[in-house]
């Protein structure tokens, strides 16, 4: 299938949010059947996120959260309801569709980082890349540029385990930003990190937000919360509340210029 | 001791806890155990049993070597046993033989049984004497000494009814009465097989003129086969300059004579074909045995938390690993009670298939020596297998472990390629018996696209013997013949007939020097020797290249005529036509009058440069002779399925004449397959053993690479979630497969290329390096390895990334 989705973390626009919206969820249920018990995970939710914004999604556990972002990331499907990814409907795509865009469009960072064990450093941001069919002069290139932005280029040979968390995750960001993807999917990209490593995440995906990107975390902790545009609240599947914090935060600190 | 007691019931007691996989190894160790005790059965019954006689090894036949090679057909004339008699000193005693045909005639139909001609000593050498009567006496033992025979115990029964008076009485032996002397003890084990025994000393003019006989001898207390030949040797030059004066120096030097162990000689032909096999049936094991210790590595990751608890309660490595090795020899004993079942099965499958093929098959049996082998199997094959997950488990880190909980850590890289390595070793070593199976394939298919230089189809050939009978001459012997055919060119279905002397097709036959001149000088080429009706030819459907087939005018008045094969006519007239050509016999010239196409006496070698002479005109001696080794057969073409017409073609037979014994009938494609029984043997076999060993590779690998994706499932899941398409994972846990694979064939080939040259004596028309097999086989064992692969390898499509990464 063919979209028209324009790709790229510089294309969204150096503006928080340009307005023009990236991903559109309408009435998106998501149930989970087992022998007979069926589990409604999301129930009915309508979300937009604009090109070049930082959104965070939190909620008690258990409340849809990860199921919602693995359906904006394409892992998943929803039962029922619309998704439009960059004014293009994608909820019945077929799994080659779907693993091509998810390629080229959506950069995802996991709470467990989720590097290959048996690849170097290079080797795990390159993956993305290889899967494209991209030449490997421009592979390398993006391989060091994504590197050189999470400070991690002096660690390429390493391997997982020799590195820490914090520096795992960094890779774990740096092979997101390596496809020049669409969109940041964070699954509670500091719930494996102490306080120290936790903020020099969240420090990292504040900056390439800053640059453009555009950014969708799932976060339970309110502190990091904070960090994104705008919070959404979930609780049983529905969107119950939703927080603009830069509104907040110009209320709070009102600007002088 | 308690502490063997303790691992001996945990081990049963894991063992019984998965019986899936416990019933996967022991199927396996049972397979490739018992396929060894069957073979070894085979061996020990064949080759290393030893002969059924008192101090067997000191039993030695006194062979030649022809620059250092053993002579298998090489025999000894007459005079060459008399000198071996004046040059006895390494021996207690020596004694010749001659195996040989007698008709059998008496109050009941004439039969044919097989014989020895012996010297005096021969029972002597043998140590065994007869338990009734006496053996010969050197008075016996001479030209014009008494017709004497000595009975074996079953002609005894059946023809004498175990009756202690038939000493003394008569037996027809080709019309000659023998007195009988002595009976063989029931159970005494001839080579070969015969029914009685006489004399050799009649028949040294004849028989004993030519390389005919056998000598074997016993040794003097306390000296071996090599004092002997160290005797033996230094004699040889004195032996050819007083035996064979006109023999050429180069070959004098080049033959030595050795005392080589009668056990040795006998199997000989079959050693080479049924070491290979052992060999072939030894990487079986080993490919099973290197499976179950993959299967066993793998589940020591299930186990490396029990074993760092262990560890943490004060058990050693050694504790560790004796209590795996006892799970794993526990295993091999459970595989060995089953390889028993599959070795008895084996067996009967074995002999089955070889009726014809091994000597002394009577003594092939599951004994004392076949179980001491299964056990010792079922030890080694336990110990190999417990080796490498005994030490996998024994240098677990035990922190690591502990702190992994029941879930497992799964293998370390170094146990990882370890395990790789065992799947490289399996595919090499089934590659190795894949390449061995190819090249003996391609060996059978070779031999069965040879032409004959006949049609075998739709050919009937029943054996005769007419010695000792009515006919005692050629013409009389020729108008047999001539009624005979008539007499079954009559029957419907019938298109001709024909008579051949001294050797049938397909089959050895006699052999002659009759002299010829070859640019003006005499020479006596060794040639092979028939005497055949004039229908023969025409019954076979052997072309007349040149010249004329024999007819009904060649009687024994006519000029002496001969035709000549066209290998003989190769050989000995290049060049030159050979009709009209003379060859010299005792009797005079024989004029050559026709060339004929060649008919093979053995698949696997050129047709011998061959003479034929009209029935009428043979040497009524010579036919004689030579009816004692080889029967006359009665060829005949059939336009219908040959076997249907036996009955009438044996009831025309004796019709003719009813005291003339018939021997086998058989469709001559019957024949073609008995004359490749050993090479059928070796090739079932070995394709037996190399399809179980690819069937064993083929589940290794795919249980190496089922584990893979079991253990990469959470990775695929992030390849998957990163994009990767389900044809970029299908090719990735092919490759993985496909790599192990690739590995093990460059080690497979380079093995094969060394190893191949052990089956060279038993190809034919294919060398060791054949570049056909190595390039087909290795693309057949990659093909099952991607099939093996590409299970596992689609599973791991199916994963959904989702699941995967929740697995983490």
């Amino acid at each position: 299938m063919e979209t028209n989705l324009q790709t790229g973390v510089e294309q969204a626009g150096k503006s928080h949010g340009s307005g023009e919206v990236l991903i559109r969820l309408e009435g998106v249920t998501k149930v989970f059947y087992t022998d007979e018990v069926e589990t409604h995970a999301l129930a009915g939710v309508h979300l937009d996120i604009k090109k070049g914004e930082y959104v965070s999604i939190s909620g008690p556990s258990g409340c849809g959260k990860s199921t919602l972002l693995s359906i904006i990331g394409l892992l998943d499907s929803p039962t029922d309801g619309k998704y439009w990814l960059d004014g293009a409907p994608v909820e019945s795509l077929n799994l080659s569709e779907r693993s091509r865009i998810r390629n080229r469009e959506v950069g995802f960072i996991f709470q467990s980082f989720n590097l290959i064990g048996d690849l170097n450093v290079y080797e795990n941001v390159e993956l993305p890349l290889t899967y494209r069919g991209m030449p490997s002069a421009e592979r390398k290139q993006r391989v060091m540029e994504s590197l050189e932005r999470v400070g991690m280029a002096h660690r390429v040979r390493h391997y997982p385990s020799q590195l820490s968390g914090g520096q795992q995750q960094r890779v774990a960001v740096a092979r997101a930003l390596a496809g020049d993807p669409a969109i940041l999917l964070a699954d509670e990209p500091t719930g494996n990190l102490d306080s120290k490593n936790g903020e020099a995440v969240m420090e990292l995906l504040r900056e390439l937000h800053r640059e453009g990107a555009t950014i969708c975390m799932v976060t339970h902790d309110p502190r990091y919360a904070r960090h994104a545009d705008r919070t959404v609240h979930l609780f049983d599947g529905r969107i119950v509340d939703e927080q603009d914090h830069r509104a907040h935060d110009e209320e709070e600190n009102p600007s002088v210029s | 001791m308690s502490a063997l007691i303790q691992d001996l019931k945990y081990g049963l007691r894991m063992l019984a806890k998965s019986p899936g996989f416990t019933s996967i190894a022991v199927l396996t160790l049972a397979l490739g155990i018992g396929m060894n005790t069957a073979m070894f059965s085979v061996i020990y019954g064949v080759l290393l049993r030893p002969l059924p006689y008192p101090q067997p090894s000191r039993i030695v036949e006194i062979a030649r070597t022809y620059r250092g090679k053993l002579e298998s057909y090489a025999g000894m004339s007459a005079r060459g046993f008399d000198f071996w008699k004046a040059h006895d000193e390494p021996f207690q005693y020596l004694a010749a033989s001659t195996g040989m045909a007698f008709n059998l005639t008496g109050p009941d139909e004439p039969e044919r049984i097989d014989g020895l001609r012996v010297s005096a000593d021969y029972f002597n050498v043998l140590g065994v004497q007869p338990f009734l009567g006496r053996g010969f006496s050197s008075a016996e033992d001479q030209l014009g000494g008494a017709n004497v025979a000595v009975l074996s115990y079953g002609l005894w029964q059946s023809h004498f009814g175990g009756d202690r008076h038939a000493l003394g009485r008569s037996v027809l032996l080709d019309g000659v009465p023998y007195t009988i002397i002595g009976v063989m003890p029931k159970g005494f084990e001839s080579i070969p097989p015969v029914a009685l025994w006489t004399t050799i000393g009649q028949v040294r003019k004849t028989m004993g003129g030519g390389w005919n006989y056998d000598v074997i001898a016993r040794l003097r207390p306390g000296l071996t086969p090599r004092n002997a030949d160290a005797y033996l040797a230094p004699l040889s030059r004195f032996f050819f300059a007083e035996v064979a004066p006109d023999m050429k120096q180069s070959r004098v030097n080049s033959l030595r004579f050795v005392a080589t162990p009668y056990r040795f000689m006998i199997t000989n032909d079959i050693r080479t074909p049924l070491l290979v096999l052992f060999g072939a049936v030894g990487f079986l094991l080993l490919i099973a045995c290197v499976n179950v210790a993959n299967l066993l590595l793998s589940r020591t990751t299930t186990r490396n938390r029990e074993m760092a608890l262990r560890t943490a309660l004060g058990a050693g490595r050694g504790r560790i690993f004796r209590q795996l090795l006892t799970e794993s020899v526990l295993l091999s004993t459970f595989g060995a009670a089953l390889g028993l079942v599959v070795a008895v099965w084996g067996l009967d499958s074995l002999l089955a298939l070889a009726p014809n093929v091994l000597p002394r098959a009577q003594h092939v049996a599951l004994n004392g020596w076949a179980l001491f082998f299964t056990a010792g199997s079922a030890i080694l094959a336990g110990l190999l297998v417990g080796l490498a997950p005994g030490i996998a488990a024994s240098h677990a880190n035990l922190n690591e472990s502990l702190k992994e909980g029941a879930r497992g850590a799964g293998l370390s890289v170094r146990h990882r390629r370890l395990s790789a390595g065992m799947v490289c070793a399996e595919v090499a070593l089934s590659l190795i018996l894949l390449i061995g199976c190819g090249l003996l394939v391609r060996t059978f298919a070779n031999l069965l696209a040879v032409n004959p230089g006949f049609d075998p189809r739709h050919m009937l050939a029943l054996q005769i013997s007419t010695k000792g009978s009515q006919y005692s001459s050629m013409p009389a012997l020729a108008a047999y013949y001539r009624e005979l055919t008539a007499r079954i060119e009559a029957i419907p279905g019938v298109q001709s007939a024909a008579v051949v002397a001294a050797g049938s097709p397909l089959e050895r036959g006699g052999n002659d020097n009759p002299g010829v001149f070859v640019h003006g000088e005499l020479q006596h080429p060794s040639v092979d020797y028939r005497e055949i009706t004039p229908g023969y030819f025409r019954t076979l459907g052997v072309p007349i290249v040149r010249g004329r087939p024999f007819t009904e005018a060649d009687s024994s008045g006519a000029a002496k005529v001969v035709i000549v094969n066209a290998e003989f006519a190769r050989q000995h007239f290049r060049n030159q036509n050979p009709v009209g050509q003379h060859l010299i016999s005792g009797k005079g010239q024989m004029e050559i009058v026709g060339v004929a196409g060649d008919v093979r006496s053995s698949l696997n070698a050129p047709a011998p440069p061959t003479y034929f002479v009209p029935m009428a005109q043979a040497s009524f001696a010579v036919d004689q002779l030579f009816q004692s080794w080889f029967p006359t057969s009665i060829l005949v073409r059939t336009s219908v399925d040959p076997l249907s017409l036996g009955r009438e073609v044996v009831n025309a037979v004796r019709a003719a004449n009813p005291n003339i014994p018939i021997g086998r009938v058989q469709s001559m494609e019957e024949t073609l397959a008995l004359s490749l029984a050993t090479e059928r043997f070796s090739m079932t076999l070995m394709s037996v053993f190399a399809g179980l060993a690819l069937l064993l590779a083929a589940v290794g690998l795919y249980g190496v690479i089922s584990y893979s994706v079991a253990r990469r499932t959470h990775e695929i899941g992030i390849r998957m979630a990163l994009g990767a398409q389900r044809a970029d994972v299908l090719r990735l846990i092919v490759k993985q497969g496909l790599q192990l694979t690739l590995i093990g064939v460059g080690i497979g080939i380079a093995a094969g290329l060394g190893l191949t040259r052990f089956l060279s004596s038993l190809l034919y028309g294919v060398k060791p390096s054949d570049p056909i097999t190595f390039i087909a086989v290795p693309s057949i064992l990659a093909g099952v390895a991607l099939a093996a692969c590409y299970i596992p390898a689609r599973r791991a499509t199916k994963v959904d990334p989702m699941t995967a990464l929740r697995y983490e």
